[in-house]
């Protein structure tokens, strides 16, 4: 652009007839130039003009506007004032100071004055002002000393760096380089102004990029504000400047702070995001730095992009922003990183370097190559090491790193695809649960997932269009999987819920992967889910899996919408529904795998897209459909009807209301969610039956070789369940599994779900009569349980036991305060055996707490057992308490029998 | 002019909105809201862990009606939303004072 021909085309200025020209006249001069100029510079634009040009072309613009009017005013002044006015100086600030501003952006200006005789000039700066209004533009403005604005600068971060860029446009010089001068001395010069600057420079930048998004791929970015976006460009600037007195790129540069590839990609950038911004002020004719979904469509065309294989123009438009942005961010974050180290502190560990491993160490928390390291010129291995020791450490790759891989990569190709060791390393990083984001994130960056996965490049930087996504496809995948990662660290109590749901898969892979392909079949027209099948098992082969881990993998990215379609759009209270669902999910592992990846879906879809309503709904359709893949008896159908409507029903002819009903009060909620209408009835006739006799129970076959049920009720007391769980056990019977409730008015009500211990076969009918009366004597307290069961201990030293676990894992306890409102839950994790019930039972007895709700169950090899319980004095337990329950169940479970009282 | 506001249940709200579409209605908001009835929610147990179910999950569709389409639109719900068992939802109706578009300014029945 020539900025002297704009200039002189705005001092083709009607003869300084100002006396003459009527206000309204001398605006319309004004707002003619300025039309006809922004019109001159549109076109220029559209015919291709790059970014940073137009920006400096609108600049000079305004500066010979200025110019002119404040030469002009300035004369009227003084002579209305009889003489000359004080001197003063108008300064250029900000981008507009650094002639970069865009067609519609604010112009903001410093009227200086020399200090005293201010209101002498205020006329001056008012009518200034007025006619820049009335013009069109919108103006930031200051009216200040230069020792006003050094004042300012140290209380503002935003008055410092709006000064750092500083120019003048017209007026008196004298002043403007006293403005300077004082600057430099007081500010500039300043070592503790500078670090309290830089200081405040990241704290700002963080906040900024949360405010924005937080991520450069958002599908309507901030191209000024956002991560990626000219601010980023203006903080390296800046900190530039306060450092080391550097200005522009190119001074960074030339003094060695910034590298060749850094400096020509942050150029790049800029000069691309300059020139998308422009557009987006000349197509929406006011300030938009917003690049909304609705204005990309123009812009692409505007700029020239035509549609081309399969995508839309914006989508093209988009892809190159989001390249472009993403580069201009690396380069500011590695930028900062390098450059504004924080005071060293002492804290041990941090500064420490660690133990080398093949090449690589971890220096300042980040993984680094060994000064003169040759680690990557192994190959494919190599590089793949780095991603793993990473992920091993913990630690983020350094930025250095990922350039140095990001070539290795490139040169390495086809070859890095097809090789086993990087795809046999690919698979390990995916299986190590709670750390798969950062370590595909690092490999997105560097470029190696697009290389070992060829088809993720398709969905790299795609635009979603639709209401709800914030992201595009790549970046959604990715904070999925994060969301996954949080889901299984199980940091978070409130994930709890489905934080067992990943303890309860045997493999962590077909989610991990399902997550990262669930989308894959995106920017390839309609359907995408079919596609995405498609693709997602030409990936597997290529990674060599399993056919079994290939199946569960494409099962995911099939189904992954289908869960939360019927949760929301499907009656959950129809029993044929949730048939249907169970046949189509086929495993209790694949519904699993489903929900937590649904759940993880939506967290990636933007804010608050998760919420109660949808889990709900979601939790809801999971616990309907768990009981019929579970294994185990099937739960009658609800029906119509609630299992204590139905068993109301069933009663009413064998008793008065007033009892059936009184019965069925006394029950707690949750006793009707565990027990069909059939049970209610059985456990009726039981209670009723044992009359006033201390206990009763009832034998049942469950058929099919599938145990036995022994419904069983008594008085309650401190140590029942102990003693209960005593009896069986040395009587020889496995405990599959327990539901313990207690009445309101403190009868017990037990259902245990037991087996013969040899064989595992339904105790024989013979055997019955004897156990029962062990359980009477026990109920009574005749019998010291603790010594019974430590004699069947001694004959019979663990020949019986079930089944071996793969690995021993030892035991875990967890407490929740929050599931039920009266007691505290005590869960326990502990590899299964016989008389495990029975062990836990009587350490909680002994600790006098009373149990008011247990369930007993095992998977795989696993018993999860489950109390509710109270302390002595009824209310929840304490956390002195938890610690001392914690390690009593500890000791009781991690050593071997050891002789104790019976509580 | 009447507003009439249908609690029901999720999966029935396309069912519901196509009803009142039918009917003549225009324009409607729906919200998803969580709450309780007669049926005081419910709790579930989830291996062993019950977690409370007090508030459950429906749809809140809003519609302001001229007077005379109120009874049919009513009817429309009922048809729609009922399935005869706990939870499925109420109909509130209440009288509108008054109505403005945002756009035009215009008020009353000519904003609905």
């Amino acid at each position: 652009m020539h900025r002297q021909e704009t200039i002189d085309r705005s001092s083709v200025r009607p003869d300084r007839v100002a006396a003459l020209e009527s206000r309204q006249e001398r605006l319309d001069r004004f707002r003619r130039f300025l039309k006809l100029e922004t019109e001159r510079l549109r076109m220029r634009h559209r015919m291709g003009l790059g970014g940073v040009e137009i920006a400096a072309g609108r600049s000079d613009q305004v500066d010979a506007l200025l110019e002119e009017l404040c030469l002009e005013i300035s004369v009227e002044g003084g002579e209305a004032a009889g003489g000359a006015l004080p001197p003063w100086a108008v300064v250029a600030l900000g981008g507009y100071g650094r002639r970069d501003l865009a067609p519609h952006s604010d112009v903001d200006l410093l009227f200086l004055h020399p200090g005293g005789g201010s209101a002498e000039l205020k006329p001056f700066v008012e009518r200034t002002l007025q006619v820049l209004w009335d013009v069109g533009l919108t103006v930031g403005h200051s009216f200040r000393s230069p020792r006003e604005c050094v004042a300012e600068a140290r209380r503002d971060l935003h008055s410092r760096t709006a000064l750092i860029d500083a120019r003048l446009v017209t007026g008196n010089a004298a002043l403007f380089h006293a403005l300077s001068r004082q600057l430099d001395s007081d500010l500039h010069a300043s070592r503790r102004a500078t670090d309290g600057f830089v200081e405040s420079m990241k704290v700002e930048l963080r906040q900024r990029w949360e405010k924005f998004g937080g991520a450069v791929c958002l599908l309507e970015p901030n191209v000024k504000e956002g991560p990626g976006g000219l601010r980023d460009l203006h903080a390296m600037l800046w900190v530039g400047h306060a450092r080391w007195g550097t200005r522009g790129l190119a001074g960074l540069k030339a003094e060695g702070w910034l590298g060749e590839r850094e400096f020509s990609s942050a150029r790049r950038a800029s000069g691309f995001l300059s020139r998308v911004r422009n557009e987006a002020h000349f197509t929406g004719g006011r300030r938009t730095d917003l690049l909304t979904l609705d204005v990309q469509g123009d812009l692409a065309r505007n700029l020239g992009y035509v549609p081309r294989g399969g995508l839309l123009a914006s989508e093209l438009l988009m892809r190159e922003y989001y390249r472009r942005a993403s580069e201009l961010h690396e380069c500011c974050r590695a930028f900062m990183r390098v450059h504004l180290k924080a005071p060293r502190r002492q804290f041990p560990g941090l500064s420490v370097r660690r133990r080398p491993r093949k090449g690589f160490e971890v220096r300042g928390g980040e993984l680094t190559l060994r000064s003169g390291g040759s680690a990557l010129h192994g190959g494919p291995g190599a590089v793949m090491d780095a991603f793993r020791i990473a992920q091993e450490e913990g630690v983020p790759l350094s930025e250095d790193l990922k350039s140095a891989i990001r070539v290795r990569t490139r040169l390495i190709g086809r070859g890095f695809r097809a090789s086993r060791e990087a795809t046999g390393a690919f698979l390990r990083l995916v299986q190590r649960r709670g750390r798969v984001a950062p370590a595909l994130r690092a490999m997105h960056e560097t470029g190696v997932l697009a290389c070992l996965v060829p088809e993720w490049a398709r969905i790299t930087f795609l635009v979603q269009h639709d209401f709800f996504h914030k992201y595009t496809v790549d970046e959604h995948t990715l904070k999925a999987v994060e969301a996954l990662d949080e889901v299984a660290a199980g940091q978070d109590p409130a994930l709890a819920p489905l934080g067992r749901l990943f303890d309860e898969l045997p493999d962590v892979l077909p989610v991990y992967l399902g997550m990262l392909l669930h989308d894959i079949g995106k920017g390839r027209g309609g359907g995408h889910v079919v596609r995405g099948v498609a693709i997602a098992r030409r990936i597997a082969g290529r990674l060599r899996l399993a056919p079994e881990t290939a199946e569960k993998i494409l099962f995911l990215v099939g189904a992954h919408l289908e869960m939360s379609q019927v949760s929301q759009h499907r009656d959950l209270t129809e029993a044929s529904l949730i048939d249907a669902f169970a046949a189509r999910m086929g495993s209790l592992e694949r519904l699993n795998a489903l929900l937590l990846l649904t759940y993880a879906d939506h967290r990636g879809v933007g804010p608050g897209i998760w919420n109660e309503w949808k889990a709900t709904l979601l939790w809801e359709l999971y616990s309907r459909t768990r009981p019929r893949l579970a294994g185990g008896e099937p739960r009658e159908d609800d029906g119509d009807a609630s299992a204590r409507e139905r068993a109301f029903g069933e009663l009413r002819s064998e008793a008065p209301g007033e009892e059936v009903e009184g019965y069925l009060a006394g029950l707690p909620e949750r006793y009707f969610r565990a027990t069909d209408a059939a049970g209610v009835v059985r456990h009726f006739r039981l209670l009723r039956g044992r009359g006033a006799r201390p206990f009763a129970c009832e034998w049942r076959d469950l058929g099919d070789g599938r145990g036995t049920e022994l419904a069983l009720t008594a008085e309650d007391r401190p140590g029942l369940f102990a003693a209960l769980a005593g009896t069986l056990t040395a009587s020889g019977v496995d405990i599959l599994s327990v539901d313990l409730f207690t009445r309101a008015d403190g009868v017990a009500l037990d259902t245990f779900h037991v087996a013969e211990l040899p064989g595992h076969r339904p105790v024989a009918p013979g055997r019955c009569a004897r156990i029962e009366s062990a359980l009477a004597e026990a109920v009574a307290g005749r019998v010291d349980v603790g010594r019974s069961v430590e004699r069947w201990r001694s004959r019979a030293p663990r020949r019986a036991r079930r089944h071996w676990g793969r690995t021993a894992r030892p035991a875990t306890v967890r407490f929740d305060q929050e599931a039920s409102a009266v007691s505290t839950v005590v869960e326990v994790k502990a590899p299964d055996e016989p008389g495990l019930a029975y062990r836990i039972a009587s350490t909680l007895a002994e600790l006098g707490l009373d149990i008011t709700f247990a369930r007993v169950a095992t998977a795989k090899a696993l018993a999860l057992d489950v109390f509710y319980v109270r302390g002595g004095d009824g209310s929840k337990l304490a956390p002195p308490a938890m610690r001392e329950v914690e390690e009593a169940l500890l000791a009781a479970l991690g050593s071997r029998p050891r002789v104790r009282a019976h509580g | 002019m009447k507003k009439l506001e249908a609690i029901v249940r999720p999966h029935l709200m396309d069912a519901v909105k196509n009803a009142l579409q039918e009917v003549g209605v225009v324009g409607m908001t729906v919200t998803e809201v969580k709450g309780f009835g007669r049926q005081k929610g419910h709790t579930e147990t989830y291996r062993g862990s019950e977690y409370k179910v007090e508030f459950l999950p429906k749809v809140k569709i809003e519609v302001a009606l001229p007077d005379e389409l109120v009874d049919q639109a009513v009817e429309a719900v009922l048809k729609t939303a009922a399935t005869g068992k706990f939870g499925d939802g109420k109909v509130f109706v209440s009288s509108l004072e008054e109505v403005v578009r945002i756009r035009t300014g215009e008020r009353g029945d000519a904003a609905l």
